[in-house]
């Protein structure tokens, strides 16, 4: 069923370790740049890594990513006009 | 289609993506619950947006550090259900089973931070109607989008937990802990967003 062969448990772990980077820049720093590009970025490291979107047929990556790509632009879109400044 | 076809089992031919239809229907199913959740995040980012009064200061409300801990939890139990589909894929059942176990005991854990949380917000006198710390939107908000997250997390442990039961040693269908791992990840990737958008802006 599982076309995923490229994969081993220390990659998992590096993409675990990768988010949790991620995370902690994004706490500690959290200026509208860092949240935009951080939550995209880890979007993409479960999508494509843990997900194994990144193996699939690229019929399934283009329908899958499209439509995920377009909804984190528009939440990340939303970002810019928040009430709050920063 | 004569009634022999009919009869035959679904998975026979793959979807034209080359995977399983339950694969393929598993992620049409992702990507209409990202859109149900895009709606929620939305909408709270315009209701934001549009309030006269001044947002709370999260920092203030929540114990920033509780959160950040939930978040390495969940993303924990991401990559060690990776690692399960993973064995189950190499046939390698035990350790899949482990996995797989070890997945839902960490989901269990966040679902009781989460109570933790929802104690101490309810206790500081928050409600779905109004809250100490100004815009009533504010709580109404917490409770809708981390409560939706939280049913799904509570599902997500129980499908874990039937794929667990349903396996043996010696008999594990690979493409079924693939399907709960799938949608498992998703509910990390949703928690990246809520955590973005309603905790840290």
């Amino acid at each position: 069923m599982s076309n995923a062969t490229t994969t081993s448990y220390k990659s998992y772990w590096i993409a675990w370790f990768v988010l949790l980077m991620i995370t902690l820049a994004m706490v500690s720093i959290g200026n509208k740049p860092v949240l935009a590009l951080g939550m995209t970025v880890k979007a993409l490291v479960i999508a494509l890594f843990f997900m194994h979107l990144a193996f699939e047929k690229k019929s399934l990556i283009y329908s899958v990513g499209i439509g995920i790509l377009v909804t984190t632009a528009v939440l990340v879109v939303l970002l810019v006009p928040d009430g709050r400044a920063m | 289609m004569t009634q022999g076809e009919a009869s035959a089992p679904l998975d026979i031919e793959p979807s034209s993506f080359n995977v399983s239809w339950q694969k393929t229907m598993m992620w049409m199913f992702i990507i209409t619950d990202a859109l149900l959740f895009s709606g929620y995040l939305a909408s709270y980012m315009f209701t934001r947006l549009a309030s006269d009064v001044g947002w709370p200061d999260q920092t203030e409300v929540f114990s920033m550090n509780f959160i950040t801990v939930m978040t390495f939890t969940l993303i924990t139990s991401s990559a060690t259900m990776a690692c399960a589909v993973k064995a189950a894929t190499d046939k390698d059942h035990k350790t899949a089973r482990k996995y797989l176990l070890l997945t839902a005991l960490i989901g269990l854990a966040f679902l009781g931070m989460q109570a933790i949380e929802w104690s101490h917000f309810i206790g500081d006198g928050a409600r779905l109607d109004g809250n100490p710390w100004g815009v009533p939107a504010f709580s109404a908000y917490f409770f809708m989008m981390t409560g939706f997250h939280g049913t799904h997390v509570l599902l997500g442990v129980v499908i874990l937990l039937i794929t667990y039961l349903h396996t043996t040693p010696a008999r594990l269908d690979a493409g079924k802990v693939e399907l709960a791992g799938l949608y498992w990840h998703f509910v990390d990737l949703v928690w990246v967003f809520i955590f973005g958008c309603f905790y840290l802006l």
